[in-house]
């Protein structure tokens, strides 16, 4: 969408955005979507993994913005809502959410597999290492959504966890927690392999 | 992409700036200091002290950076193809009913002849039923005044509950009927009929409300209350639907928000169809043909411009099956039928024929998928 990434609508409070949703104000709509399709669609795909699936799931999500805009009412921030709104979408598309972990557990392992990857110059890949990808394998396919999703919005969208607490709809403090856990599950495997 | 080599320091490789706080080499790592660098929160000082730190711990950020490839593949990206098309896609859904567009507005999707009570009977014609009824229906808050009596805790409740693919009638003590239906919960205290008529509904239900004066009959679901002197009326209020929809086919009930005083509400009767949300916002749509509620009465499904989730959802209560659609353009597809089915195989087919699409069993599961363009 073209309209208006100099528009000084980067500024706008959500609410004076929410209030042109409201109205219908299509530029307002394609502001959001300018500014949250890539964001939105890469979260999506975190859970997915199937790019056509992440696609429909930031369609579903627009479309939805878009029909329900008249009672459209944001009690937290635009960033909440959106981020809140992917996650349950693509939780309800991943009916088997344990399916999801085992994949980017599976995708870790692969990548390190002696045959996809070439050794890195001149070095043999030792046990350690190899004991290292396994239990850091392990540790991602046993991470539960909840913990998976603070630290992806953390880590890869730059959230504060105030925000990440209104995606997950738990309090600052316990998304703090949850990234406290990821990073203490990380320092388990990393004191493993020293 | 990172890799795993010996565990070295390339301090000197770096032209990173200097740490001005350089901790000795065997400082323990900084998680929060990680923390915040990973999410953008640190400082120009603080970047500088992470990268530092990360330099004397390799192995630690090639830890995190394998966890993040693994919970977060920073490699798949949307092509700019992607972002261009959905755009596309969405932006005539923009037009076709935005108000302010000159646009004329688009056919319906879906309006067949067999959803015979309301073929034709609605002017405008968006996909979502809610624009719809929006667009053409007119907002009105009315004052219904009636005496209020406050809910008695009391002995125990009846309670009278419904399985997947189950309608009971259950007639109360006053006189009122109510068929409920299937996955649906009625619950009164052992009061009711002396001291109120208040229920309370979990899912569907369609009453027929005998007619007493001084005794108004309240029903309550989880965001709605409805207050009724006598009259006959739908109302549905699914846990799921985070709402209540109520469709009056007789007299007249006021509808407010749970929340909200008695003697508030706005007042509905024959022909309107109204919606409340969590948050107590209605929307009202006079004059639809809400004959065909009754007819639900009658073991029909009755459907006027529904998304295709309430169809499913009310299918998979109503046949105790599970029904997976496998396209989005199905998914937000418009549907108005009336359903006279007696097996879930058979509304599949009508609803096929309807969508254009083809469904497969498997079991408990049906699969509903567009048929493939030649």
């Amino acid at each position: 969408m073209t309209s208006s990434s100099s528009s000084p609508d980067h500024t706008l409070p959500d609410h004076t955005l929410v209030r042109r949703l409201r109205e219908g104000d299509v530029s307002a709509f394609e502001w959001v979507y300018d500014t949250y399709y890539e964001r939105l669609w890469r979260f999506a795909y975190s859970f997915v993994r199937t790019r056509a699936i992440a696609q429909e799931v930031v369609h579903d999500i627009f479309l939805a913005l878009w029909s329900g805009r008249k009672t459209l009412s944001i009690h937290t921030t635009l960033d909440g809502y959106l981020y809140g709104a992917v996650r349950n979408r693509a939780l309800k598309l991943v009916r088997h959410e344990r399916v999801v972990a085992r994949e980017a557990s599976d995708a870790l392992v692969q990548s390190h597999s002696p045959a996809s990857s070439a050794p890195a110059e001149g070095v043999q890949e030792t046990l350690e290492q190899r004991e290292l990808i396994a239990a850091l394998s392990r540790a991602v396919a046993e991470l539960p959504e909840r913990h998976r999703t603070a630290i992806v919005l953390r880590w890869r969208h730059g959230m504060r966890y105030e925000e990440i607490a209104t995606v997950l709809a738990v309090s600052p403090q316990a998304a703090r927690t949850l990234i406290l856990r990821v990073q203490q599950t990380l320092k388990t495997v990393l004191s493993r392999a020293v | 992409m990172l890799f795993f080599g010996p565990v070295a320091v390339h301090e000197d490789m770096s032209t990173e700036p200097r740490s001005p706080f350089p901790d000795s080499s065997d400082a323990d790592l900084d998680w929060d200091l990680l923390d915040r660098h990973l999410a953008g929160a640190c400082d120009a000082e603080e970047s500088a002290r992470a990268k530092a730190m990360l330099r004397r711990h390799p192995a630690a950020w090639q830890v995190v950076g394998h966890f993040l490839d693994a919970v977060a593949p920073s490699q798949e990206a949307p092509s700019a193809a992607e972002k261009a098309a959905l755009a596309q896609q969405l932006r005539s859904e923009w037009a076709a009913t935005s108000p302010s567009a000159t646009v004329p507005r688009r056919a319906p999707r879906v309006v067949r002849p067999w959803s015979r009570a309301f073929s034709g009977a609605f002017p405008s014609a968006t996909a979502r039923w809610i624009g719809a009824v929006a667009a053409a229906a007119v907002i009105a808050v009315g004052v219904y005044t009636v005496r209020h009596r406050p809910v008695t805790a009391a002995a125990p409740d009846r309670i009278y509950a419904t399985h997947r693919g189950e309608r009971v009638t259950v007639r109360l003590a006053d006189g009122s009927s109510v068929v409920l239906g299937a996955q649906s919960t009625l619950r009164y205290g052992s009061s009711f009929g002396r001291d109120n008529r208040n229920v309370y509904l979990d899912g569907e239900a369609y009453f027929t409300v005998a007619h007493h004066a001084a005794a108004p009959f309240v029903v309550y679901t989880a965001h709605s209350a409805t207050q009724v002197l006598g009259t006959e009326f739908f109302l549905k209020a699914y846990p799921a639907d985070s709402g209540a929809q109520i469709a009056v086919t007789d007299g007249k009930v006021a509808l407010r928000a749970r929340a909200a005083a008695p003697g508030s509400g706005v007042s509905l009767v024959y022909g309107d169809v109204a919606r409340i949300d969590a948050q107590g916002l209605m929307t009202v749509a006079r004059g639809v043909p809400v004959d065909a509620y009754a007819e639900w009465t009658h073991g029909r499904l009755p459907f006027v411009h529904s998304k295709m989730s309430d169809v499913v959802a009310e299918l998979e209560r109503w046949y105790d099956v599970t029904i997976v659609v496998r396209d989005s353009t199905l998914a937000h597809a418009s549907v108005s039928v009336t359903l006279d089915t007696e097996s879930a195989d058979q509304a599949m087919d009508l609803l096929s024929d309807i969508l254009n699409a083809s469904w497969t069993r498997s079991g408990h599961i049906i699969t509903l998928s567009s048929k493939r363009r030649s």
